[in-house]
């Protein structure tokens, strides 16, 4: 009885923790958006050798966001942090037309992990403030994120350096998580 | 459940079966499938999971179906199921190619966990199979449970042998000893946080009751007035100084509990894969050295494939501790050097009273007092 009363406490008020991953193309902007979301402010990044690891707070969850470079020579190392991944971020440069067949690979690829067969996939199509970004529904085609099966998926519009959109994916992913 | 489904897959049914175990798993048959939750391999078999998971978002997945729609403001979001809905009918009414399979043929996977019996009604196959490996499964992992005991047992007293890669234990033994310090000095510092927030709140009930006063008293006014702004800035700068506390603990509290714990889960699943490896290593050896009869053969080729089995999975293991022990330290150098930095600077700026410099120090991190998503949240939350 007092078990389940405190489980019943917890799950009310207690914190409850979520591990995301958050990986993409170099130049995406997966540091940006970590320290958009930690600091609520944008802070010059350099590319990114290794990876960051922020807790950010949101809606009572406490998420452990881990930022992998993306260059495509440390990208083998994505596999390292797969492990008790929840969910998984997955950032686009909507302007970056030419390779977004290489991210689709990419993620493609990913998926395949037997280890991240149960994270969601938050799409993140950032830079959404440039003239000639890809809408969303553009970038979905791309990625083929039609195609995928046993897979829940989300993508949000993003501009990192005004903030617009992350929230939202944010939320998409506690609401997942609260299922 | 993959597991179950793999050794299924690799450990052939014995051929006799009796018929009492037949009869159950016909028993069985009409029960529902625990298989296809996560089989990909399947071809046009039904995914029972995702079919109702596609029913229940239905307007949703219905998007994505229809490119067309999908076409809303740039940051709008989209919705997608694990499959779409079409999927759901095609899988109902395919029959697959094998669909009244003999039991004791069903080793080979689950290609047919789903057959139509002959008046069209859909008959999940697959658990008498998932029952079978389950079985295997368990057997699988008594006799593995058993060699590792064994092989442990026998290091605690010395007497079986055990791969020691000294290099890299001492690397793994300065990380948790680094860990236990660095929660230490996060303790410390979470005390002195708390010690500041309580010296700060009485900072501020003095000033409340010197300004009280002020009014209160005329022939001391100015005095108190003197003391009540004293206090108040205090406050402020105070506050300040908490904020740059918080921010120091938060960072250092998720590199030791979060980033570290990350490579001290990869460094457990390692010493796991040591002692497996070990324990077949062993196992290997001492068949190797035994008398060589046909009998012993067939086990030893078996040890053998078992052995570099754990062998491929250990030397996998030990190369990925590697990789994340490098990398740890390098994030840990990274983020100490810039927590320690503002650490310093915002405790020597307020002690040695410069607000100015303390504010400074706080926009150079980009630390704002209050936190970036933080609409107060209602009492019920916090």
């Amino acid at each position: 009885m007092g078990l389940s009363l405190s489980s019943l406490f917890n799950r009310l008020f207690g914190k409850r923790n979520m591990r995301i991953l958050m990986v993409g193309l170099d130049a995406a902007g997966k540091t940006t958006i970590l320290y958009k979301l930690k600091l609520g402010e944008i802070v010059t990044t350099i590319p990114t050798i290794g990876f960051n690891v922020e807790s950010v707070e949101y809606k009572n969850i406490s998420f452990t966001v881990w930022d992998v470079g993306g260059q495509d020579k440390i990208r083998p190392l994505w596999r390292h942090y797969f492990q008790n991944t929840q969910g998984l971020i997955f950032v686009v440069d909507s302007n970056d037309r030419e390779r977004l067949a290489e991210s689709k690979d990419e993620l493609t690829k990913m998926l395949q992990e037997d280890e991240l067969r149960d994270a969601l996939l938050l799409v993140f199509a950032n830079k959404q403030d440039l003239p000639n970004a890809m809408s969303c529904a553009d970038i979905t085609t791309a990625l083929g994120l039609q195609n995928l099966r046993n897979r829940k998926w989300y993508i949000q519009g993003a501009t990192a350096t005004q903030g617009t959109g992350l929230y939202e994916g944010l939320d998409w992913l506690s609401n997942e998580l609260s299922k | 459940m993959t597991d179950v489904r793999n050794s299924a897959g690799s450990t052939p049914i014995p051929p006799d079966d009796d018929n009492f175990e037949r009869d159950l798993q016909e028993m069985l048959e009409d029960g529902p499938s625990l298989n296809e939750v996560t089989s990909n391999v399947q071809g046009g078999t039904p995914n029972s999971v995702s079919a109702t998971f596609a029913e229940k978002v239905g307007p949703f997945s219905a998007g994505t179906s229809a490119p067309g729609t999908l076409s809303t403001s740039g940051s709008g979001g989209i919705y997608g199921s694990g499959s779409a809905g079409s999927r759901l009918t095609r899988s109902y009414t395919v029959p697959p190619a094998t669909s009244n399979v003999p039991l004791s043929s069903s080793g080979n996977s689950g290609s047919h966990s789903a057959g139509n019996s002959p008046n069209g009604d859909f008959i999940p196959k697959s658990v008498s199979l998932s029952a079978q490996s389950k079985i295997e499964t368990i057997k699988e992992w008594s006799v593995n449970t058993f060699k590792t005991t064994k092989q442990f047992i026998s290091e605690r007293f010395g007497k079986g042998s055990r791969t020691v890669d000294l290099e890299m234990e001492t690397s793994i033994e300065a990380l948790r000893d680094t860990q236990r310090k660095y929660a230490n000095i996060l303790r410390l510092a979470r005390a002195m946080s708390s010690h500041f927030y309580n010296v700060v709140q009485t900072q501020k009930a003095l000033g409340e009751g010197f300004s009280d006063l002020a009014q209160k008293s005329p022939e001391l006014q100015e005095e108190f007035i003197y003391n009540c702004e004293t206090q108040r800035t205090l406050v402020k700068n105070g506050e300040i100084l908490l904020g740059a506390l918080n921010f120091f603990i938060s960072s250092v509290n998720t590199l030791c509990h979060k980033t570290m714990e990350d490579t001290l889960l990869t460094v457990k699943n390692y010493e796991t894969a040591r002692l497996e490896y070990d324990a077949y290593r062993s196992d290997f050896e001492s068949l190797e050295t035994g008398p060589r009869e046909a009998a012993t053969q067939v086990k030893l080729q078996d040890a053998k494939r078992k052995f570099e089995e754990h062998k491929v999975k250990f030397d996998r293991l030990r190369s990925d501790v590697q990789i994340k022990l490098k990398f740890l330290d390098e994030n840990r150098i990274k983020v100490m050097h810039k927590q320690l930095l503002l650490f310093h600077n915002a405790i020597s700026a307020y002690f040695s009273g410069n607000a100015s410099a303390l504010e400074a120090t706080l926009k150079q991190f980009n630390i704002q007092l209050k936190r970036p998503n933080a609409e107060k949240p209602s009492w019920i939350e916090s």
